[in-house]
Formats: C-alpha cells, structure tokens, sequence
C-alpha cells in the first residue's frame, strides 16, 4: 500500500473530520478528496463507512447549526461576513439568496455540492425562518447524500483510485509541488482580479451625503437603482426616493431601461 | 452588479457607499417599496 493510503488509514477518521470541518467552516479546504480515498479504503475493507460518516456528522453539524443560529438573531450580518471569506464575495450572497428563493428548503439537501454555499446556506435558512428541527433533519439527509455520494464513488473505484495514489506516490514531493502550485495560483489569481476591481470601484463609489446633496439640488443627470433581491426588499420595504428597483438577476434582461447617457447608481442593501 | 454593466457598455456606474442600511443610518429620507411579482417598479419620492 502505498504511503498516501497507509497514512488515510492511521489517520483516517481524524483527517476526514478536520478536511469537513475545514470546508463546513467556509476554508479553501476540498474535503472531496478525503471523502473519495475513504470511500476507497472501505471499499477494501480497511475503513468503516459507518465511522466515516459519523466522523463527516461530528464535524458538519456542529458549525452548520451554529451558523444556523447566528443566521436567525443577526440575519444579513452573519451572510456577508462569510461570504467575505469566499473568493467571490459579491456573488455569494446573490447567489445564495437566488437559490433560496427559487428551490426553497431543498437548497440545504444540494447546497454541500455547490463550493461556497454550503457555508452560507446554513444562516440563510436561519434567515428565512426554516425551523430548527427541520433544518437539523435538511441538514442530516444533506451530508448523507453529498457524503455518500463521494464515499460512494471511492468505494466503487477503490482499486482505480489505489492506482491514482500509487503513481502519485512515486512522483514524491513533485506531486504535492505541483497541486500546491496550482492552487497557490487559483487563489493569488482570483485575489489580484478582486482587489482591482475593488480598486476601480472604490474610486467611482457615491458618499449617501453626496446623492442626497445632488437629490437636494433637483440633479437629474443620473438614476439610482436598487439591486436587491426580492428577500431583500421583503425584509426592508422602502428605498431611496427615486429609485428604481431592477434585482440584479433582471439586469441582463432590463439593461435596456437603463439609460446611457446618465450615471447610475446602484445599491443594495 | 457594476462589472456586469461595465461589460454591457453601461460605464457611469457608481456604488452607494454603505448600501440602503448607510443611507438609513444617516436618517434621509426613504419611501415605501413594495414589489408586484415579476415587474420592476419606480419609485416615486
């Protein structure tokens, strides 16, 4: 066995539960690839797929109810403080909110698969009013079907996967090197094209002083949209004087309405 | 949001600093919002 697996197998329960948790918590941690070479050990009968999933319950469940928790007292607060520790901030919360919107509570039982939301699908249903039991049971058959679908696989292709880790294993340091690279790169990527971004957004940004003062003076060389989604607005009924509201899913759709030749400036919420 | 105009040649985008909970904070003025499903609405002040 090679050194890869014969460490999964010492450690095993240990390292599944610190990847889950890693990921539960909203950390760039793929846990994926544990739950796979788990799958694959239990496929040879070298690990417990009933541990397993225990362990992957130990550490999901946990953290999921307390984002849950938060996510019921401090509501939008608690959303884009995660969100901001994803590498797409400004779509994370959108996203999250589109979903629930459109799938309801069968968004917690898929969210586990999309990368970023499972952090953030925990306070929004908290938001949203789902109740605790309910969310404890979504949240449960959730791990069940995102845990055992890749346990599932690895014990299906345990020995293909035995394979995969040997060959790496033979590549030595080289493998880790060249993963480590790869995402080092992802992330430095994704970080360089936000921060510059932000950096132009920064300097084109709109003081509330400042619109009210041109609201004040009659100016009409702009218009003010309001971005926010329907949950949005159902938890705040009220806008800027003016505003017109285009959820930010409608813009592709409504670009049209939006005048060229003026300013605008968006909000949310 | 602003990207995605910026991209559909829309570029005098400018962010509210702070959002609506900002402008609230500062105490100006708001009016009330309610939605029509699946219709965008003007608001007037």
């Amino acid at each position: 066995m090679s050194d890869t697996l014969q460490s999964l197998v010492q450690y095993g329960y240990l390292l599944l539960f610190a990847f889950v948790l890693a990921e539960q918590i909203g950390l760039p941690v793929p846990a994926v690839p544990v739950l796979l070479g788990v799958g694959a050990l239990a496929g040879s009968g070298r690990m417990s797929l009933t541990l397993a999933f225990g362990a992957a319950l130990a550490a999901s469940l946990p953290p999921d109810l307390f984002w849950y928790e938060l996510g019921r007292r401090r509501g939008n607060h608690v959303l884009r403080h995660l969100c901001r520790i994803s590498l797409e901030p400004d779509s994370c919360v959108r996203r999250t909110e589109d979903l629930f919107v459109k799938r309801g509570r069968k968004t917690l039982v898929i969210a586990k698969f999309l990368p970023g939301l499972s952090t953030v699908a925990p306070p929004m249903a908290g938001m949203v009013g789902i109740g605790r039991l309910q969310f404890i049971a979504l949240d449960i058959a959730a791990l069940i079907l995102w845990a055992g679908t890749w346990m599932g696989l690895g014990y299906v292709f345990s020995d293909a996967l035995e394979l995969v880790a040997s060959r790496a294993a033979r590549l030595g340091n080289w493998t880790a090197v060249v993963i480590g690279a790869a995402f080092g790169a992802y992330i430095l990527i994704k970080f360089v094209q936000r921060r510059r971004f932000l950096r132009g957004l920064r300097i084109a940004r709109i003081t509330p002083d400042e619109l009210k003062g041109r609201l004040d003076k009659g100016d009409d060389t702009f218009v003010i949209v309001d971005t926010r989604s329907v949950l949005d607005v159902n938890a705040a009924p009220y806008a800027i004087p003016g505003a017109m509201w285009i959820a930010a899913e409608d813009i592709e759709r409504r670009r049209h309405d939006l005048p060229r030749d003026r300013e605008i400036i968006l909000y949310c919420s | 949001m602003a990207l995605q105009l910026k991209r559909q040649g829309i570029t005098r985008v400018r962010p509210l600093h702070g959002g609506l909970e900002l402008w609230k904070d500062r105490e100006f003025p708001t009016t009330d919002l309610k939605l029509s499903s699946g219709q965008t609405q003007s608001v007037t002040p």
